[in-house]
């Protein structure tokens, strides 16, 4: 990362970037996020990437450019806002006895983040099948049952699963 | 021709992977899967690959059960195609009008307006079936009478539906059935049961009489009886719990908290309100105790700011914030 932060040598750039743009995007991100607060966090970062990123398409095309990372972040924030959403409820679906604690919360959220980013974009079904051998550790016979298909689709979709993985990786 | 060799041993490599997963491998197979990684370095390569992707999912901090793992990440699938037609969405809105539809549109569930009756957020309506079963819908929620000669059925598409339930008065008794996408909650004799349904769960309180529970995806059910209360998903169901007087108690329109941590209060409240309502985590676990009129935020927020070392700030009717005074 060092090396990277070269491309804003001179804080006075990304001051200025700030200054001209700041007030701009958090409007933006209000509308988006609906909430002031969510939106100064994401504001923060967006200004955060530029930091290490590009420098010079940053400031020919400031707008654009802090749009785009914005988005993502936006994107980002939803998912994770998702997925802790479901957890808190599998947690109840499972009858967990205990809730964990919010520093257990956080981390757990985190690692699942890691795994539901590496699954983006992969079709429903290979992925459930998928989940189900790699996390649950079910049987191919078991997800069969589960998702009411024969046990040659299972190998099928978590052959199809792997490949993707693979390919999304490289 | 090296990419495409690449590819193949790619596309190999995820193919053993599959075979090899399957829960009885034969001697065969192994012999030729040996044989494989054997005749290339690419093979080898691409093998490690698979390996190194395993260990990524098997990586989850310890304390966390991989049922639930596993379950929400399949479950967060849902919400995510809601999030992507929202952002889509977003590309038209402009403004604080904009905004504002879209806060509705962000705490929608994706399913079709299809109800035969729906209500808005912050509307509530009673109404009778046929055989004269009572029912109320509570803020945005929608449902779909779906009634045929062997029972009485309602389908609850998004919300929460209270049920006041006679004996059928037809001959033989039909039960009435309440159906989501998660399963079906049906009640064979009188009873009264509130059932509501949000992300991808729903959660089943009885109050009067005894109702059966019968998740899609799987034979295993349950029966809750009353003062009980139940979530199931399409997989399964929970753990049986007490039921909460708040699931009954917004028919009266009233928000009944019964020692009730701040957030879970806002959380529920927030359902009823147009605009977003954040709670600051440095309040999130005070407990509340009271009654609140759902028809009138204003004084429900006066009533925490009394009761409560907290702060309500409403900005341009969007958001509110509840945060330490």
């Amino acid at each position: 990362v060092a090396g990277t932060l070269t491309h804003f040598d001179h804080a006075d750039e990304l001051g200025g970037l700030y200054a001209q743009h700041h007030a701009w995007l958090h409007s933006l991100l209000r509308k988006k996020l609906g909430c002031w607060h969510r939106a100064e966090d994401l504001a923060h970062d967006t200004f955060l990437k530029v930091l290490v990123s590009n420098a010079a398409t940053a400031l020919r095309e400031p707008r654009a450019f802090l749009t785009t990372i914005a988005h993502g972040l936006v994107v980002n924030h939803w998912r994770r806002q998702d997925l802790e959403r479901a957890y808190v409820a599998a947690l109840e679906v499972h009858g967990a006895t205990h809730g964990p604690s919010p520093e257990e919360r956080a981390l757990a959220v985190e690692a699942l983040c890691r795994i539901d980013a590496l699954l983006a974009n992969m079709p429903p079904k290979a992925r459930h099948a998928f989940l189900l051998a790699q996390v649950d550790g079910l049987t191919y016979a078991e997800i069969a049952t589960r998702l009411g298909v024969s046990e040659r689709m299972v190998k099928k979709y978590m052959a199809q699963a792997m490949h993707r993985l693979l390919l999304a990786e490289a | 021709v090296a990419n495409d060799e690449k590819a193949d041993a790619v596309r190999a490599a995820a193919h053993w992977f599959a075979v090899l997963s399957a829960d009885d491998v034969g001697e065969q197979e192994h012999l030729r899967w040996q044989r494989w990684l054997a005749a290339d370095p690419s093979h080898h390569a691409a093998w490690q690959r698979v390996q190194a992707l395993q260990q990524r999912f098997a990586d989850l901090p310890g304390q966390v059960d991989r049922r639930i793992a596993s379950h929400a990440l399949r479950r967060a699938v849902e919400g995510r195609r809601r999030t992507l037609k929202t952002l889509a969405g977003l590309a038209t809105l402009a403004g604080t009008g904009g905004a504002a539809a879209w806060l509705a549109a962000g705490t929608a569930d994706w399913e079709p307006w299809a109800g035969d009756q729906r209500t808005g957020t912050g509307e509530r309506r009673r109404f009778a079936l046929a055989d004269g079963t009572q029912a109320w819908l509570n803020t945005a929620s929608a449902v779909a009478l779906d009634d045929d000669s062997g029972r009485r059925g309602l389908r609850l598409m998004r919300g929460e539906l209270l049920i006041a339930a006679g004996a059928d008065a037809r001959q033989p008794r039909r039960p009435l059935e309440v159906a989501t996408a998660e399963g079906r909650v049906s009640a064979s004799r009188a009873a009264r049961f509130d059932v509501y349904r949000d992300a991808g769960c729903c959660r089943v309180t009885v109050f009067e009489g005894t109702v059966d529970v019968l998740p899609a995806a799987t034979p295993l059910g349950a029966s809750v009886s009353a003062g009980r209360q139940l979530v199931f998903d399409r997989a399964g169901v929970g753990a049986v719990g007490v039921a909460q007087a708040l699931r009954a108690a917004w028919s009266t329109g009233v928000l009944l908290a019964e020692d009730m941590r701040l957030a879970d209060l806002v959380a529920e409240f927030a359902r009823y309100v147009p605009e977003h309502v954040a709670c600051a985590p440095e309040v999130a676990d005070l407990r509340v105790v009271g009654a609140f009129p759902l028809d009138e935020p204003a004084r429900v927020y006066r009533a925490l700011e009394s009761a409560l070392p907290v702060r309500v700030t409403r900005r341009w009717n969007l958001w509110t914030r509840i945060s330490a005074r």
